[in-house]
């Protein structure tokens, strides 16, 4: 069975980011390259996918919080059988583990790039919004295609964060 | 089963413009009743693919990709392929593997699916509202395990379709983390991998299709869509990514020049760089050295200037070497060298020249036979000649799908080079007819076959079964249907039937698609009065082909151009010069003392001989001889 934390970043990363969002704002910026012409759903991506980055981007960073408390083999000790041990084990062993975990995958050190992974990619959604502002009204490709950089910009940032959460480890790795 | 359309594109007569993938995924694949799937649109957008079919509605609405990389075809691998709210979705392994079925083995001319993407992750269950909210309309809330490993749906579809299509290429789409999963994929055959995120998808389709996909040649170099030859074509193009040499197996006439043009083609900037062909069976042994290697100025009688062998003239390139298997042996020593030192001695030099290129060359002969027991060809030579891999050319019999594209091909090319030629379509009992024979001599036989066709017969807007000489029995169209290639049985029994036989064998006559067979044994008068009536049409195109020199004011005998003029073959070589000389005199084994009682007959059987003592047409005695 796959812990819930699994099934939350499958969540995110696999059914949201990659499969809607990344996927929805390549083909926008291949719109603004015009190699596709779609006239009636162009703006879709900018729309209806893009003001959800916000959410989305809370939403990992409390995945990557939530990773070293529901990930740690720690939580090992509340299953069969280890939580037998008497309560002086519990005492040290639980805490010895999860130190050793932590330095054997390197998880501080995930979750640091992995949060400045989205930290990078909320600046570049920062100079989206704030172009959508500047843009001469109404939106459209031709008023967009400036700021086709910065569109760009944010893919690649995304995808960073989409490696980032990737390279967690897919299961309680016991040490 | 799933709801799939039941029309799939079809090609009738036509290359396909762009590679077609079909796309098994559950999000894409999936239908939705309001007619659009915008994850799809966003798929197609991204990758830019050209949706074509899939499930019979379009799902891609108003879009157009400008440059599309391929055309698609979708398909949920569930069903119900649309579902709403309240349904509930199952994996569909049958439906799933009878789309398959229908892409690669598609009715007709057209061309197979190029690669299936196959995604991993398939979400089952009931559709929900919160589950929509989650993943999409039409999207069910996923069993637990859905989305473990060891249950991917779309490791169980790759399996089955390993199983199934062994040949079909699969790349896995997805974007489930690679590393997880490399294992399975490639021990059930998958060909690779394309993460969905990645910005650089269109240029990974575009690589993965020209390394691993079924894709006929846009360009029109090499004519067919059967699954036999674009098998060869990727062969091709995955040889031509290396410098590495390679050997062109395959039938005469099965067209391994053209197929060399197509590696060089495909060749990363193959316009900057020479393609240089050298037909080997056209070339005395003599000759051979100077011609590969070239010579320097006074190196043999006649040779009155410096000449640039052809493997310089194709530095930086490719050389094209024909029927290798002739190759003189002394020849072999100074390409092994020209292989493994990147350099050439010119005859008469003595000092070596630079060449870097790329070998590619072919044969129809058992090279590995020759190489093995050393007779006739050297073995480390051969290894060299195959270090970049061996194509396989099928025959046309084995690709016989591909006929009516190559006649459509070859009829407007007829007409095009036959003075005022009409415009004609292909009667349908004509194409049971070609589809039926059995086309010993290929492609290159079908071809001579339709251009006498036209040239014979320029007035008429139909290409009628009467118009075809061929040197056997019609098939019904029942038995061309079955793609039943029956060979003609020729102990005809009544004495009207044996008079048929033989008006059909002389009606059909055509000097390169000769077959005497039809005449066998029945005859004998009739039979040497044919033999000396080829002769005598020998000896007229030789005779017209002479050319005076001051030392022979009545001419050279000059085997190759007069053969060339008596079959219209445009490739004919002096070595297949050779071979039909002896062949077509030796027609009728009682009639050749005859015959070559003249003198210029028996000159011109004495030069096809010494030029090809062993080969297609000589006696086992002769072979035994020049061993």
């Amino acid at each position: 069975m796959l812990p819930d934390w699994q099934h939350r970043r499958n969540g995110f990363n696999h059914d949201w980011l990659k499969n809607r969002f990344l996927t929805a704002m390549s083909s926008f910026v291949n719109i603004l390259d015009d190699l596709v012409e779609d006239p009636e759903t162009e703006l879709r991506f900018v729309r209806d996918l893009l003001p959800q980055w916000p959410g989305r981007a809370a939403e990992a960073a409390g995945l990557i919080a939530a990773f070293k408390t529901e990930m740690s083999p720690t939580i090992l000790f509340r299953q069969p059988p280890l939580y037998r041990c008497g309560p002086a084990t519990m005492e040290w062993l639980p805490g010895l583990v999860h130190l050793l975990w932590c330095q054997r995958l390197s998880v501080n050190r995930m979750c640091t790039d992995a949060c400045r992974a989205i930290a990078v990619a909320n600046d570049s959604y920062e100079h989206i919004a704030k172009a959508l502002v500047e843009c001469a009204s109404p939106v459209s490709v031709e008023t967009l295609r400036p700021y086709r950089d910065l569109f760009s910009e944010f893919r690649a940032a995304c995808e960073e964060v989409s490696l980032s959460i990737s390279s967690f480890p897919n299961r309680i790795e016991v040490v | 089963m799933m709801r799939h359309n039941d029309n799939p594109p079809v090609y009738t007569g036509q290359i396909p413009p762009l590679p077609l993938v079909l796309v098994i995924d559950d999000l894409f694949g999936r239908t939705l009743p309001d007619g659009e799937n915008p994850e799809r649109r966003d798929l197609c957008g991204q990758f830019l693919l050209e949706e074509v079919a899939g499930d019979g509605q379009g799902q891609t609405g108003t879009q157009r990709i400008k440059r599309p990389e391929a055309q698609a075809v979708f398909c949920r691998g569930q069903t119900p392929a649309m579902a709403a709210i309240g349904d509930r979705v199952d994996n569909d392994l049958a439906g799933t593997l009878a789309v398959v079925r229908q892409h690669w083995h598609p009715v007709g001319d057209a061309a197979p699916v190029s690669m299936v993407l196959l995604d991993l992750c398939f979400y089952t269950g009931v559709v929900t509202a919160a589950s929509e909210a989650k993943r999409g309309k039409g999207m069910p809330e996923g069993r637990e395990g859905d989305d473990q490993t060891k249950n991917y749906f779309g490791l169980r579809v790759l399996e089955a379709l390993h199983n199934h299509f062994p040949d079909l290429p699969v790349v896995i789409l997805s974007s489930m983390p690679r590393a997880g999963v490399s294992q399975q994929f490639s021990r059930l055959g998958a060909l690779g991998f394309l993460p969905r995120g990645d910005a650089n998808s269109p240029a990974l389709l575009r690589d993965y299709l020209g390394r691993h996909g079924l894709i006929p040649d846009a360009s029109g170099t090499v004519i067919g869509n059967s699954k036999a030859l674009l098998l060869a074509l990727r062969a091709a193009r995955r040889a031509a990514a290396s410098r590495k040499n390679v050997l062109i197996r395959g039938e005469t006439g099965t067209g391994k020049e053209l197929l060399a043009q197509y590696l060089h083609d495909q060749t990363p900037d193959a316009e900057s760089k020479p393609l240089i062909a050298v037909d080997s069976g056209a070339l005395s042994p003599s000759l051979y050295a100077s011609e590969l290697f070239g010579h320097r100025r006074g190196a043999f009688t006649g040779a009155t200037d410096d000449r640039t062998g052809r493997i310089v003239q194709a530095n930086g390139g490719d050389l094209f070497l024909d029927e290798i298997g002739n190759m003189p042996e002394d020849v072999q020593v100074g390409l092994l060298r020209a292989i493994e030192q990147k350099e050439v001695t010119p005859v008469g030099a003595t000092n070596s020249q630079k060449s870097d290129v790329r070998f590619i060359t072919a044969t129809n002969q058992d090279i590995e036979e020759k190489a093995s027991t050393g007779r006739g060809f050297r073995e480390d030579l051969y290894y060299r000649l195959r270090e970049g891999g061996v194509i396989y050319l099928p025959t046309l019999k084995e690709r016989k799908e591909d006929i009516p594209l190559l006649v459509a091909k070859f009829v407007r090319d007829a007409e095009t080079l036959t003075p005022g030629a009409m415009h004609r379509t292909i009667d349908p009992q004509a194409r049971d007819v070609l589809l039926g024979h059995d086309w010993p001599g290929n492609v290159r036989e079908l071809r001579n076959c339709i251009f006498k066709a036209v040239n014979d017969h320029p007035d008429v807007e139909y290409l009628s079964r009467v118009h075809l000489y061929l040197p056997t029995r019609d098939h019904s169209p029942s038995e061309a249907r079955d793609n039943l290639a029956v060979r003609p049985q020729v102990g005809a029994t009544s004495p009207v039937n044996q008079i048929e036989e033989l008006a059909r064998v002389l009606d059909g006559f055509d000097v390169e698609l000769l077959e005497p067979a039809g005449l066998s044994g029945k005859f004998p008068a009739i039979q040497a009065a044919y033999a000396r009536l080829v002769a005598r049409l020998v000896l007229a195109a030789v005779n017209v082909t002479r050319r005076p020199t001051l030392e022979h004011p009545e001419g050279d005998i000059l085997i190759h151009p007069a053969m060339k003029l008596l079959s219209g073959d445009k490739d004919m070589t002096a070595s297949k010069a050779a071979d039909m000389i002896k062949r077509l005199l030796k027609l009728y084994p009682d009639a050749m003392q005859s015959i070559l009682l003249d003198k210029t007959l028996a000159e011109i059987h004495r030069i096809a001989v010494r030029l090809r003592p062993v080969g297609r047409g000589a006696s086992s005695r002769d072979r035994r001889k020049a061993r």
